[in-house]
């Protein structure tokens, strides 16, 4: 069977599945092999499983009903066995998502739930939950022509001598209509991440670093009752935690060695880069703002 | 009480005595400090995060029906202990299949709540930072929801609440598990014995007297007011400048124009005169 080759996150993929979001590659050396085929409902002694996933050390099942059922095995295997009469475009959502959380986690790849730009003085990574505004801060930035997209929702902090880089992810942005309509972009051309959601896939192609960029900033964003948009920087053991808790899909991490690897990592990341709070309003459409601010600390 | 049924619904339309009840919840709960922005003990029903810790996967790349599948599934695969509580803004209403959208399998009873809708309306209104005009249009919606825009990001799931009189209908008329109805109306006027006979009677939590003469002290209105003021309260909608407004019964008079209170009565006069409302 024809394998397609992909490069993102610092890793070569081999797939038997057309993967059209993910850049291609030309390196023969593979790191990870996607393949369709059975995946069982149950793995060996999982140590966490709940209605929807199982994981042990080196094994994950994910099942996300109507579409597909995922297992990453060893860090460099994913299997997916895709539901009848399922979109190829749903398979590919969760597979992005939730089944390449998985692989980083066994990988001890540590993902931030976090997106990242760059301009020449180096990237700059926004992280929170879901709803936060990691990628509408990220394109408000985008859009004023000096930066470029890293990666969007997951970044992949790549630790070696002495220097902390993010390594490239997708070349596009996933946005929802509201933050694409305020920026007065046309969504009737755009492709939304699945039939009935009216969210995008906004393409950067050409405002994409596909190299991995030095880190200099992680931006914390969260929302309160409040008027202005503030920027606090974090000193101390605050700066430990939030990098800790912004870690995606944590209920995946593969047990204590993994654990211990990530402290050690997120160590060395806050005695490199710079961290901020950033709080924006509950209300309103304040990305003009929070671009300025964040503009306004780099200067 | 059966171990498997663990799960109490606290169950209302918006604005009608819910969170005074989880607040007087959270003070009989409270480990070390009773704090209004700490309500954890009672978690909403559309809140994503529990289903995304359990599912693993972004639940707003699911479509409203989905989530709502997926959310049933959880629940209903899930183990807990006596007594878990939820709050619940949606009609009790059926997923494809006649199967209700909450776990039945896994609940013991709900506690409903409901409050004169006249004072609804006005109450609705401010803390949604809508016109009572539309707030009374859209009581009487029988296709109404919450969180249902399917334009931005929402940390909650959609809540389907029919209209005023459906959602009360929906949650008491069914026989899957007991409902205790309490009037708001009635919790203002004898606090005490109302939640005595709730927790005491009906819930059998180990609860006394004095405990809930304390919970109810500590939890009067002009109390979880004060403290909104002082540290701010993060249930609040964004719009609104408080969410503990005036909490008394009857203040529709000061608000809604004859035209308005009429339209309300046109469109519930059945439920409000069960309730003792006309």
């Amino acid at each position: 069977m024809k394998k397609h080759l992909y490069n993102a996150f610092g890793l070569c993929f081999a797939s038997e599945k057309d993967l059209p979001e993910l850049p291609s590659c030309g390196s023969s050396v593979t790191d990870v092999s996607v393949v369709m085929g059975s995946v069982p409902d149950q793995i060996a002694q999982p140590f966490r499983k709940t209605a929807r996933y199982q994981l042990s050390e080196n094994d994950f099942i994910l099942q996300v009903a109507g579409i597909a059922k995922y297992r990453v095995q060893n860090g460099n295997l994913i299997t997916i066995e895709a539901e009848k009469e399922t979109s190829e475009n749903d398979v590919r959502l969760f597979l992005y998502g939730s089944a390449f959380a998985a692989l980083f986690h066994q990988r001890g790849m540590m993902p931030l739930h976090a997106t990242t730009v760059y301009n020449n003085d180096g990237a700059i990574a926004f992280a929170g939950n879901s709803g936060a505004g990691k990628s509408t801060t990220s394109f408000s930035l985008i859009e004023t022509g000096k930066f470029s997209l890293v990666s969007d929702d997951i970044t992949i902090l790549d630790y070696k001598e002495g220097k902390i880089h993010v390594q490239p992810g997708m070349p596009h942005i996933k946005l929802w209509a509201d933050v694409l309509e305020h920026s007065s972009k046309d969504i009737s051309q755009m492709k939304n991440i699945r039939a009935e959601i009216q969210k995008y896939r906004y393409p950067l192609e050409s405002q994409f670093t596909d190299a991995p960029a030095e880190l200099r900033a992680i931006y914390f964003l969260s929302s309160q009752h409040q008027k202005e948009v503030t920027l606090i920087p974090v000193t101390g053991t605050e700066k430990f935690n939030l990098l800790q808790n912004n870690i995606f899909r944590s209920q995946f991490i593969t047990g204590r060695e993994m654990q211990e690897k990530y402290f050690r990592l997120t160590t060395a990341v806050l005695q490199k880069v710079q961290v901020f709070r950033l709080i924006r309003p509950r209300q309103g459409m304040t990305s003009g703002e929070v671009r300025d601010k964040v503009i306004q600390s780099l200067s | 009480m059966e171990e498997s049924k663990h799960i109490i619904w606290l169950a209302s339309y918006p604005k009608s005595g819910n969170t005074w009840f989880r607040a007087i919840l959270a003070y009989l709960y409270r480990n070390e400090s009773f704090d209004i922005n700490n309500l954890d003990i009672s978690p909403i029903y559309s809140s994503r995060t529990f289903i995304e810790n359990e599912a693993g996967i972004d639940t707003t790349e699911l479509t409203p029906s989905e989530a709502e599948e997926l959310r049933l599934s959880v629940f209903e695969q899930t183990a807990g202990k006596y007594p878990s509580f939820f709050k619940i803004h949606d009609a009790f209403t059926y997923l494809t299949g006649s199967r209700p959208i909450i776990p039945v399998n896994k609940t013991s009873a709900a506690v409903y709540f409901i409050r004169n809708p006249l004072d609804v309306a006005v109450s609705f209104a401010y803390h949604s930072a809508k016109t009572v005009e539309k707030t009374i249009e859209n009581m009487g919606n029988e296709n109404f929801f919450l969180a249902s825009s399917q334009k931005k990001y929402n940390n909650q799931f959609r809540q389907l609440l029919l209209n005023w009189s459906g959602h009360v209908q929906s949650w008491t008329g069914h026989s899957f598990f007991p409902v205790k109805v309490l009037r708001y109306e009635d919790m203002l006027a004898d606090p005490h014995r109302i939640f005595s006979e709730t927790l005491c009677d009906f819930l059998h939590l180990p609860f006394q007297p004095k405990d809930i003469s304390e919970a109810v002290e500590a939890c009067r209105f002009d109390n979880l007011s004060r403290m909104e003021k002082e540290k701010g309260f993060r249930e609040k909608a964004p719009g609104c400048e408080a969410f503990f407004r005036k909490g008394v019964a009857g203040d529709y008079k000061n608000h809604l124009s004859n035209e308005m209170i009429e339209s309300v009565i046109r469109d519930h006069s059945s439920v409000m005169k069960q309730y003792k409302y006309l």
